[in-house]
């Protein structure tokens, strides 16, 4: 008798639970939000930037054959083409693969160094060995984009570089060998992806310091940081958060080729489209599982829905400053600071809010809390 | 009065302290052997170029060299000479100074867990725990004794007591109790746990542990004292700390309590147990006597009144206690906040040099998770930043600024420091500090 008003007791405390249910967090597949993550997004974006480098060195092998202005176009194009699809790949910055290899510092570290790149392939120190041991200034993206493109547009002065220049061989032994570098971090980032490390970021959905919540959220709070400081502040003269007199006009990313704005939206809008979970269609992503948490931001409004606004207004200074930012910051700062502001609020809103509302780890410690 | 010294001073089976001391010991012994084998020792001690210390501390420095690894190594030697009653006072005191210096050398690894190991070591300085089931007995190096005046084991009780009690008046707070705040976000990020894990998704699965929490904390020492009722106790202390052990990140805490609450044990209790290890064969009282006892009453009083007295001295400050943490180390606060900064520094002079300081430069990631959401940390990394910039930047007279903002609680990110203000001119002592910016609801 005793047991069944035990029983009782038991079975109404459950039913006042499922009274209680909140169905949305219990229906969100975090599994499939992850895997989402890596099928849809993740993988994709390393593969066609991974394509877009083959063709980039086909274009480059045609160049070598034949170096006249139409190939040197084309390999120009194909350049274009493979920094404009790394704009989606390195909001993954923090994921293991990409950390490994350290894809930002070896990948697109800007501004390049003008100066030692011409030492070097002044004194023919050039062999992809050489690239490798290099410091982050001396490679990557920037260092090919400093190669191929002046900031007049004068393509007869590169193609000298290439064909008549004294150091014409070395020239192009050094961009072959930035590109080879490229493609050879790729593949182990991909690989790394393809054998292991895409079944642990969809098993490991903790908020731990190695769980995939946080190493998401970390990847695109670092990109935001980048956004702010690297693509936005130093170019304006921010120091950290703090306005100075001078600015530094070279030091935008896509400085030779311009395609800086350009860039910023492609960040933007990636970002959007990471946060959404949306590759073709539109899947599980970190903002649908904020959506279920319900937390409201700063603004006063859902945070999930507030980040991806305040993206919009970023988006929309982005467009207000011109189409080089190199020439904004020098003649119309105010449109710089403006942006600058809105990153920053940007930045808080994603590095301070969510993961406060998500419970992650920020910074990686292996350590015992109380 | 004198029924109160009656009942501290009336003898007792010292059964209790003995198994308490080799429990105690073995936990301790297994948690500096952790302590070593995860690292810790090179990241908190060797790693760090800056370390955080605690006002009117600043003279302890960490050793050089394989200093700290000497260190720990002799606090391994003085555990296992505690859980064996091996030159037992001497080991408890060195163990003590050892482990207190060890603490005192970096604020950001501040546990209150660490606080409570200190202080029992203390006290183990101060009590005959090695009288009784121990080698220092089997040696000859002391007499045994078989009754200690209760006082002996009550200071234990007491000090557990009162960890719970603070740890249960902390929760009660509107974040916790009426938010349930910050279980909500560290439980519904465990939904996926094996078979409690789907209680998570129940919006109501929080309160309950909160409401639980601050329920159990409150009163678990009164039903631990109570005979009656110690079997369900403890069984709940059991449950609550593993609960909470595979829940959070948080070591080696809950075995810690769950092997220093023995204590609350009947003499009986314990004699069973330390039957299985130590055959006593004498069955003659001897009473443990010491000259000091009432001067060690008096100090433990003392340390009693002051336990009491720092959970609130937070009163003396103003705004809310978790934006500022003025107030909030060494009161038994466990587990209130799910808080998170975004701290930067930027260096000045007046010939208008400015830099970013970058954070990772100075600090490892563990201290800078720690200062970012720590205001007196925030003005120390303030202080040490001036100091490097001017020596080795060549900055005259550096002036530091700091643009932060935090979230607590699930309360939305707001602004934490007021970043006109240079805290490289702001003192370092227990005033208040006004320049942490308001809290806003």
């Amino acid at each position: 008798m005793k047991l069944n008003q035990y029983t009782i007791l038991f079975l109404s405390l459950l039913l006042s639970f499922s009274c209680g249910k909140n169905d949305d967090v219990d229906n969100f597949g975090k599994k499939e939000m992850f895997t989402n993550y890596a099928d849809n997004l993740i993988l994709p974006a390393y593969t066609t930037y991974g394509s877009s480098l083959t063709t980039l060195q086909t274009a480059l092998n045609d160049f070598k054959t034949t170096s006249n202005l139409t190939t040197l176009n084309e390999l120009q194009n194909a350049f274009l083409a493979t920094y404009e699809k790394w704009q989606s790949c390195e909001i993954y910055e923090k994921t293991d693969p990409a950390n490994t290899v350290m894809a930002i510092e070896n990948i697109n570290f800007y501004p390049t160094r003008e100066d030692s790149i011409n030492a070097y392939i002044a004194r023919n120190e050039n062999s992809t060995t050489f690239i490798k041991s290099r410091n982050k200034n001396d490679k990557g993206l920037p260092a090919i984009e400093y190669l191929l493109f002046n900031r007049t547009g004068n393509n007869q002065q590169i193609l000298d570089r290439f064909s008549t220049d004294i150091n014409a061989d070395s020239y192009k032994a050094y961009l072959t060998s930035l590109i080879a570098n490229l493609i050879e971090i790729n593949t182990t980032i991909l690989s790394d992806w393809n054998t292991s490390y895409k079944s642990t970021f969809i098993d490991n959905i903790g908020t731990d310091a190695s769980g995939s919540f946080s190493v998401m959220v970390n990847s695109i709070a670092q990109r935001t940081d980048d956004l702010k400081r690297h693509q936005v502040g130093i170019p304006a003269g921010y120091s950290g958060n703090i306005a100075t007199a001078t600015t530094y006009p070279n030091a935008v990313q896509a400085y030779y080729s311009k395609k800086n704005i350009e860039y910023m939206l492609l960040t933007l809008n990636n970002m959007k489209d990471v946060l959404k979970g949306k590759a073709t269609t539109d899947g599980l992503g970190l903002y649908d599982y904020l959506k279920t948490l319900n937390v409201t931001s700063t603004f006063g409004g859902n945070l999930a829905d507030d980040i991806l606004a305040q993206i919009d207004v970023c988006i929309t200074k982005v467009n207000d400053s011109g189409t080089d930012f190199s020439e904004t910051v020098v003649s119309n700062k105010p449109k710089a600071d403006a942006l600058f502001l809105e990153t920053k609020k940007l930045l808080v809103l994603i590095k301070v809010d969510v993961p406060s509302a998500l419970g992650v780890s920020i910074t990686y410690t292996d350590s015992d809390g109380d | 009065m004198l029924k109160i010294r009656e009942f501290i001073f009336r003898s007792v089976s010292i059964a209790p302290l003995a198994s308490f001391r080799i429990l105690f010991g073995a936990m301790l012994l297994f948690s500096t052997i952790r302590f070593w084998l995860k690292r810790w020792i090179d990241l908190l001690y060797i790693q760090p170029k800056f370390f955080f210390a605690y006002e009117g501390f600043e003279w302890i420095k960490p050793l050089t060299g394989n200093g700290m690894y000497v260190v720990f190594a002799l606090m391994i030697l003085a555990t296992l000479c505690i859980m064996l009653g091996f030159f037992y006072r001497v080991a408890a005191i060195l163990f003590f100074f050892l482990f207190t210096y060890v603490e005192l050398l970096d604020k950001t690894n501040y546990l209150n867990h660490y606080y409570f190991v200190s202080i029992i070591s203390l006290m183990l300085c101060f009590l005959p725990a090695n009288k009784y089931a121990s080698l220092d007995v089997r040696f000859g190096f002391t007499n045994k004794a078989t009754l200690i005046p209760f006082w002996c084991i009550c200071i234990i009780q007491l000090q557990i007591g009162l960890v719970y009690f603070f740890a249960g008046i902390a929760k009660i707070n509107s974040d916790w109790l009426l938010h349930a705040q910050p279980l909500k976000i560290w439980l519904q990020s465990r939904d996926f746990f094996p078979i409690i894990g789907f209680l998570f998704s129940y919006k109501i699965t929080p309160y309950i542990f909160s409401w639980f929490g601050m329920l159990f904390d409150v009163s678990i020492f009164f039903f631990l004292i109570n005979k009656k009722t110690r079997p369900f106790a403890y069984a709940t202390v059991v449950v609550f700390h593993l609960l909470t052990g595979y829940l959070f990140q948080i070591g080696v805490f809950p075995y810690v309590m769950i092997v220093a609450t023995w204590i609350f044990f009947s003499d009986e209790f314990h004699q069973k147990f330390l039957s299985i290890i130590y055959k006593d064969e004498t069955k003659s009282e001897i009473h443990y006597k010491s000259k000091f006892a009432s001067l060690f009453v008096l100090v433990f009083i003392m340390h009693f009144i002051m336990q009491i007295i720092l959970p609130f001295r937070y009163l003396l400050y103003p705004d809310k206690l978790f934006w500022t943490e003025q107030g909030y180390r060494f009161s038994w606060r466990v587990m209130l906040m799910e808080k998170n900064a975004y701290t930067t520094f930027v260096v000045k002079d007046k010939t208008g040099k400015i830099a970013e300081v970058r954070n990772r430069d100075y600090l490892t990631p563990q201290q800078e998770k720690q200062m970012s959401t720590q205001p007196d940390m925030i003005l120390q990394f303030a202080h040490f930043i001036a100091k490097e910039y001017e020596q080795k930047k060549e900055f005259t007279i550096a002036e530091v600024y700091v643009d932060s903002y935090a979230a607590l609680n699930g309360h939305p990110s707001q602004p934490f420091i007021d970043n006109t203000i240079d805290l490289a001119k702001q003192p370092i002592n227990f005033a208040p500090k006004k320049w942490i910016l308001p809290f806003k609801k």
